[in-house]
């Protein structure tokens, strides 16, 4: 039973997970800034791979260092503080690419490992640090313990914190003052007072030092539109305007005589001059440098102004995701009595707000325009009212071939389920409408046609083709939907403009073969003389669309909010034909973002067995003790389970939340404190350790199901409450999973503690390993299959850990009996 | 005790060998050869590609090393993509020294069949893709042509043996200062480059019969569509910055109408999962 004391140790290390753990999430948001996506699966798996490569540091040179411990806490203490700042600048000047090229392939993957090995030595060092500590006050563990998920939870709370108020490039500083902070409190019991300050003045001082001799910078990668604007303002030719910094992204607005790259023109008149909306490094929109409606007469010939034509007269619109404000110019161009324009980064609205009226800032003021800040899927399932017009304005972009890393994010609009709450919020003669960029083969807009005509099917639509109408040119095509099937009426007009605008129509109802695939020519099927798109709105509409879809050979599955990847389009059986036919350019027209978390989970998995599980299991402490794969199967599945379910949760939350970020933050930091709780309360249980392992691991997946069958019972009514209501609700609907969840763990130790304490070592390692491989896991299954695959995986993973727990216990009990007779 | 140092030390001998083949990589060059080529046609790639022999190459060698590049990749593909049928383009494709407009730490790379990157955020194009272009163009002798996005400046070089009248503008200063360096070593003292703008074209030299767009916008620039002739094209090469996806040839007809037809090099037929190069 532990004493109840608070151990000296809590507080600081407590302090020192806080600041490990910020710089974890801070991680991400450098990775945002620095390159195409915050890789939180691959950040995750490099902090896990260093806590478990810091376990097996421990095991080798554990009598050393406990013997030491008075230095070499306080020492490791000021390693991690010093460590963080310094990585985020030596990262900071790796050159990380996210397009890889074949004839510098292997140059490209070998920085970005170089990148990832140096910002793992702060989260080695800060968990080798903890690991002394549980190691050297190894009788309260589970109050130590305690404490280090307490202060991981407080740190995923300190990130967003830190984040709006500090460039990215300067978190590792801000994360590193927790550390010092903790060195001279477990300094407090030092004499001479003055002495008890040398260790942390040392590391503010080598802080400062690395600062002055190498100033931070966050680094990019090349081919970002960041660094194209770094290369015109080097030689004058743009400037940045503002800047603005949030959990979310870091948006900035540059001007340059050289932009003119507005999308979806199609007339005579070039754009008036612009300045670019720039979040995180990428090209976000354009903001037109106008002060009146009359200025933007030029929008009149774009493709979009093309859809108000089909559209009931003064409109109410609905722009979800509009950044830079010229859709928001052209809806009051076309009557628009209502303009809603949701943005979810309000630093957007702020940003474009500081800027004179004529300069673009006039359009925030029109009266019809209303700005809110909110999740469009959020804002359209919970807070919408009736619209005429809804432009998905977040597709509106023309990716290229190797969708890349965008494959990646989630986007819960462009599910069919986020579809049909926007179909739902039309009014009956209403229209939606998404125009994106032609790719080569087809892959972007067949996947939008076949997502928008399921989401017509599950709102009781029996012939979807008979409310789709899509036209293109030679870069764009635009599809619009209705909820009514389209009348003669209409089609008619869509002839005319088809006509008018010398746009190429694609399909609607009625369309003849001789309009098909002109004045703007694309490859057709054999045999057919319309292109790819009218020929996969037929398939899609027939008998055999399941085959059509399982055929094509990118990934053109209808996303839904279980598997809610829009871009990525990756077909693994495709890759091996591209390589046949392409050679090596293969890998710049296979989608390689599905590739890459392939490739990560194979990579992390090979050196978390030669950095964790293989010198653990070659120790000869360890390898001399019976009852190794037991205990590996044990605390590997609970390790696996444990992330598992938390990377379901966070998806589940983000619906809750409506903020992907806010809801990582608190479905992390829930985890963490709830599950320190559930720690601490394993360490006053009094019932044998594996009764009540056995008990812990078969309640967290009932608790686990249960969570997932009631929880948007639970979490519903709060879901158009403000977002801190969101947010306490989602930690509440957590915390009893999670409080279960801290239990198998501690109670798995001190049953190794009490029955074979040398395997101690090697349950970490195991432990770790298993939630090193579980972020990029639970990332590939989810992306194939769906995260309820995931959370099933992890509820398997329980049911494997009790199955051990019990064939454990009764080993042990029928091998103590044994002895009792002989006896 | 000694037993843990003992494989410690063999853990890093391991991981040192590691680090070395890392360090070759970062070294330059390198990148996965492709598959199922015969021996005798299939160029060396791959980390060991480097250490076949020093570099630079004799004359020579480079002319042998273009003529394979025309022969494999161009006239008749060994994967059966469809050939640049355009005599004059392949006898500019031999004429041209790709070589000359590479950096230096991917001389070894020069004639393969792929992009490399040049700096600035640019690539010069995998030369299929270049004598793709170059015939969409249908340039003839005496055409003005005009380049938008000089870029290394090979592609200019290659118009300039089949018209004196080229004209190429560049965004980017030390890119457009290295182009035009670069041609006029290599003496093609015919193509004017410029470093500005090039969303506005050429106005003083306009119009031209064809123009040539290497980085595509979200729209076709209208100044650049009236200094088209009537009767004249334009080719944009549309895709990401690796990689050319397909090629848009815009027409523009005698009564100033747009028409434009896509010309690409991978076919596919879905329903059997078959991919081909065309």
């Amino acid at each position: 039973m532990a004493r109840r004391y608070l151990h000296p140790l809590a507080v600081p290390a407590a302090l020192l997970s806080a600041g490990v753990l910020a710089f974890e999430i801070c991680l991400m948001r450098l990775l945002l800034a620095a390159s195409w996506h915050h890789f939180a699966f691959v950040v995750l798996s490099v902090a896990l791979l260093s806590f478990g490569a810091s376990g097996t540091f421990l095991t080798i040179a554990r009598i050393p260092l406990l013997r030491r411990a008075h230095t070499a806490i306080p020492v490791l203490f000021v390693c991690t503080a010093v460590a963080m700042p310094l990585a985020v600048t030596l990262a900071g000047r790796i050159s990380i690419e996210a397009r890889f090229l074949p004839a510098i392939l292997w140059q490209q993957i070998g920085h970005w490992m170089l990148y990832w090995m140096v910002l793992g030595v702060p989260l080695f060092a800060g968990a080798t640090a903890t690991g002394l500590v549980l190691m050297h006050g190894a009788d309260a563990v589970a109050s130590l313990y305690a404490a280090n998920l307490l202060g991981s939870g407080i740190g995923a709370l300190l990130a967003p914190v830190l984040m709006p108020v500090v460039p990215p490039q300067w978190l590792g500083h801000a994360c590193s003052v927790p550390a010092l902070a903790g060195c001279a409190l477990l300094m407090r019991g030092v004499a001479p007072a003055a002495a008890r300050f040398i260790l942390p003045v040392i590391g503010a001082a080598a802080v400062a030092a690395c600062t002055i001799v190498l100033p931070p910078r966050v680094g990019g990668d090349p081919w970002k539109f960041s660094a194209h604007l770094q290369r015109l303002a080097d030689q004058g030719s743009a400037a940045r305007l503002a800047v603005r910094y949030s959990p979310r992204s870091t948006i900035e607005l540059y001007r340059s005589d050289t932009f003119h790259d507005l999308p979806l023109l199609a007339g005579t008149q070039s754009p008036p001059p612009l300045d670019a909306i720039v979040i995180d490094g990428h090209l976000a929109g354009w903001l037109l440098r106008i002060g009146s409606i009359e200025q933007a007469a030029f929008l009149d010939d774009s493709m979009i102004a093309a859809t108000y034509a089909l559209a009931p007269r003064a409109p109410r619109v609905l722009l979800a995701g509009e950044t830079g404000c010229a859709n928001v110019w052209l809806a009051a161009r076309r009557g628009a009595r209502r303009i809603d324009v949701v943005q979810s980064d309000p630093g957007i609205t702020a940003i474009i707000g500081g800027r004179p009226p004529q300069e673009g800032a006039a359009v925030l003021h029109l009266p019809q325009v209303r700005i809110v800040h909110a999740d469009p899927r959020h804002f359209v399932e919970h807070r919408g009212d009736e619209y005429d017009l809804i432009q998905l304005v977040t597709l509106e972009s023309a990716p290229a071939g190797g969708g890349g890393m965008a494959g990646l994010a989630q986007d819960y609009l462009i599910t069919v389920e986020g579809l049909a709450a926007c179909l739902r919020r039309l009014a009956p003669e209403g229209v939606l409408v998404a125009a994106r960029g032609i790719q080569n083969p087809p892959r972007d807009n067949l996947k939008l046609l076949a997502t928008l005509m399921a989401a017509l099917r599950t709102t009781g639509v029996v012939r979807p083709e008979d409310h789709l109408v899509v036209f293109r040119d030679f870069q764009w095509v635009c599809t619009v939907v209705s909820r009514r099937p389209w009348s003669d009426a209409h089609v008619d007009a869509v002839r005319a403009l088809c006509r008018d605008r010398q746009l190429t129509p694609v399909w609607y109802r009625g369309i003849r073969a001789d309009e098909l695939n002109q004045p703007d020519a694309l490859p057709s099927p054999p045999g057919s003389k319309g292109d790819w798109y009218h020929y996969a709105v037929a398939a899609l509409a027939g008998a055999g669309a399941d085959r059509f879809i399982r055929d094509w050979p990118f990934d053109i599955r209808p996303p839904t909010d279980d598997r809610p990847f829009f871009r990525d389009f990756c077909r693994l059986w495709a890759v091996n034909a591209m390589r046949r036919a392409m050679g090596e350019m293969w890998l710049t027209r296979t989608e390689t973002a599905f590739l890459f978390v392939c490739a990560a989970a194979v990579v992390i998995a090979v050196a978390g067995l030669a950095l964790i599980v293989v010198p653990l299991a070659l120790a000869g402490d360890v390898r001399r003790q019976r009852g190794k794969a037991a205990t590996a199967v044990y605390f590997s599945a609970i390790g696996l389970a444990y992330m598992l379910l938390e990377t379901m949760a966070m998806t589940r939350m983000s619906h809750l939340v409506g903020d992907a970020l806010y809801a990582a933050s608190v479905t992390i930091c829930s985890f963490l404190i709830f599950s320190s709780i559930g720690s601490a309360l394993a360490g006053r249980l009094h019932t044998a350790a594996s009764r009540c392992a056995l008990i812990a691991v078969l309640a967290v997946p009932a608790a686990a199901l249960l969570f997932t069958m009631f929880q948007p019972a639970i979490t519903a009514p709060a879901a158009r409450g403000p977002l801190a209501m969101r947010c306490a609700v989602a930690a509440i609907a957590i915390a009893p999973a999670a409080i279960l969840m801290g239990i198998p763990m501690p109670l798995g130790l001190r049953r190794l503690h009490e029955n074979n304490a040398p395997l101690i070592p090697w349950a970490w390692g195991v432990n770790g390993f298993a939630s090193v491989l579980a972020a990029p896991l639970a990332m590939v299954i989810s992306m194939t299959g769906g995260f309820v695959w995931t959370g099933l995986l992890a509820v398997l993973m329980y049911v494997v850990a009790a199955t051990v727990a019990v064939v454990q216990r009764q080993c042990r009990q029928s091998c103590s009996g044994a002895v009792g007779n002989r006896v | 005790m000694s037993g843990i140092f003992r494989r410690c030390a063999g853990a890093a001998v391991v991981v040192a060998a590691v680090v070395v083949y890392i360090a070759m990589g970062l070294a330059g060059g390198g990148g996965a050869g492709p598959p199922d080529r015969p021996a005798a046609t299939r160029p060396a790639t791959g980390p060991w590609a480097d250490w076949r022999g020093p570099v630079p190459k004799s004359a020579a060698q480079r002319v042998a090393e273009r003529r394979r590049m025309v022969e494999s990749q161009i006239a008749r593909p060994w994967d059966g993509r469809q050939p640049v049928a355009d005599e004059r383009v392949i006898g500019a494709m031999l004429a041209v020294p790709r070589h000359a407009f590479v950096p230096a730490d991917l001389q070894a790379r020069a004639y393969d069949d792929t992009p490399l990157p040049i700096g600035h955020g640019q690539t010069i194009s995998q030369p299929y893709i270049v004598a793709l272009m170059t015939e969409a163009l249908n340039v003839k002798p005496g055409d003005k042509v005009l380049e938008i996005g000089t870029g290394s400046g090979y592609q200019a070089a290659v118009l300039a043996h089949l018209t004196p009248h080229v004209y190429s503008v560049e965004i980017i200063e030390p890119l457009a200062k290295r182009a035009g360096a670069a041609l006029e070593a290599e003496g093609y003292d015919t193509v004017k480059v410029r470093n500005a703008d090039g969303y506005f074209g050429w106005k003083e030299h306009a119009p031209f019969d064809a123009i040539i767009v290497t980085c595509a916008a979200g729209h076709l620039p209208p100044p650049l569509w009236e200094q088209l002739k009537p009767g004249g094209r334009i080719v944009v090469p549309i895709g990401g910055v690796f990689e050319v996806q397909r090629l848009v040839v815009i027409a523009k007809t005698e009564d100033g109408k747009r028409r434009s037809h896509t010309i690409t090099d991978v076919r596919f037929v879905p329903m059997t999962g078959h991919i081909e190069r065309r």
